[in-house]
């Protein structure tokens, strides 16, 4: 008697050839995959540039631009300290305490700072009447600076450069940890108005105070007459 | 006897479908995390080049010109600094530095000790090297955040040597920096 021979059940049931093709799709897609990152994290994601420093112009006058927090404030006390100083030579030694009053009541300002005159009557008797003023420079309330985003060719950290002459000031950056990116958008921008520039470390907390007599004219990155 | 059940029907099994499921799965995690490093830019490198000077002709060249001239022709030699090491690019010979450059009371004892490190090292001869050839060469200093506090100490040092010095921050989180 014939007898319909059985193909084993395995043999019905369990055709691998689908599940190649799903695996040889699915191993293509994943090679793919591994050739596009391999080609896209063997690319720059940016450059940075660096300048080749020069000298800033003969006679010339430091601007400082604080990178600090994330914005960038242009901080340029010299206008404030003649409004400041103008007259001090004049006033008597005892009346100098109200004069520094009343100076201080209309203490000038400008875009983000504000600038008051400090006067040590211990320091003038012991150093002398130069080493007893001091600048002190805060913060104006509610003007932070410009951030990244905000640094372009219509911000006002450009109409503030606008104001200055490449010729009579060079700009010196000082930057904290924060405000790499800033610091490097407005290098850019500064430069493109040709002010030769520096930069250096620095994170001011304010209230900050300087000597009037200060030759930087205004606090600044540390210097080399840190150490003897 | 008459059997009612087909053969087919007793053997059906779920496995293949697993296999492809699981392996369907896998593949979506892999396409997952792959999207996430591209997207996020992990590990990718950053590139930093010196920027070009741009010179008059030189009929109408000045003295400030001329030492742009001058700079132009020097070549950058990449160091970085990080607060702890100096790191020469892009061969990567680094010396280490276990104690606060700031804590010298005088430049003498700072230059004294940089020195002493880097003395008998393949980074110590590059340097050297660079200040023989200073006519030529120049050193930018990479600094990253965590070198700031300290960073006069070492420009100074390169200055002391009669090298000049530019430097530029770098990100703290930058990994792969190359140089160009």
């Amino acid at each position: 008697m014939y007898r319909k021979p059985r193909g084993s059940s395995s043999q019905s049931i369990l055709n691998l050839d689908s599940l190649m093709d799903i695996l040889s799709c699915l191993v293509g897609v994943m090679l793919f995959l591994v050739i596009y990152t391999v080609l896209e994290l063997g690319s720059t994601s940016f450059q940075v540039t660096v300048p080749v420093p020069l000298d800033p112009p003969v006679g010339s006058r430091r601007v400082l631009v604080l990178a600090n927090g994330g914005t960038v404030r242009v901080l340029d006390p010299g206008r404030p300290i003649r409004d400041l100083s103008t007259g001090i030579d004049q006033v008597p030694l005892d009346a100098m305490p109200e004069f520094v009053r009343q100076v201080n009541l209309s203490a000038p300002t400008d875009a983000y700072f504000r600038y008051t005159l400090d006067y040590d009557v211990e320091m003038a008797s012991v150093a002398g009447r130069d080493r007893a003023f001091e600048i002190t420079v805060d913060e104006i309330p509610g003007e932070p600076g410009e951030m990244l985003q905000e640094l372009d060719p219509d911000s006002r950290y450009v109409s503030l450069l606008g104001g200055l002459e490449p010729t009579d000031v060079w700009i010196e950056f000082g930057v904290d940890e924060r405000t790499l990116d800033a610091f490097r958008r407005a290098r850019d921008l500064a430069e493109q108005r040709g002010f030769a520039t520096r930069w250096g470390p620095l994170s001011l907390d304010f209230p900050v105070s300087f000597s009037l007599t200060d030759e930087a004219q205004g606090p600044g990155p540390r210097s080399t007459l840190s150490k003897r | 006897m008459a059997r009612l059940s087909d053969d087919d029907e007793e053997g059906i099994s779920l496995f293949p479908m697993f296999n492809i499921l699981a392996c369907t799965l896998g593949v979506m995690v892999f396409i997952l995390a792959t999207v996430a490093t591209v997207s996020l830019g992990a590990d990718k490198a950053i590139e930093i080049v010196e920027a070009p000077i741009e010179l008059p002709d030189s009929t109408e060249m000045t003295l400030e010109d001329a030492a742009r001239g001058a700079a132009e022709r020097r070549s950058p030699v990449w160091i970085e600094w990080d607060g702890l090491a100096l790191t020469i690019y892009p061969s990567m010979e680094s010396v280490g530095f276990d104690r606060d450059l700031r804590s010298f009371d005088s430049w003498e004892e700072t230059y004294a000790y940089i020195s002493e490190r880097l003395t008998g090292t393949r980074l110590g001869a590059s340097i050297a090297q660079v200040g023989l050839e200073n006519e030529l060469r120049y050193v930018v200093l990479l600094v990253r955040p965590s070198g700031f506090a300290n960073m006069l100490e070492v420009r100074s040092y390169f200055e002391f040597l009669g090298i000049a010095v530019a430097h530029e921050p770098i990100n703290q989180q930058w990994q792969r920096v190359r140089v160009n």
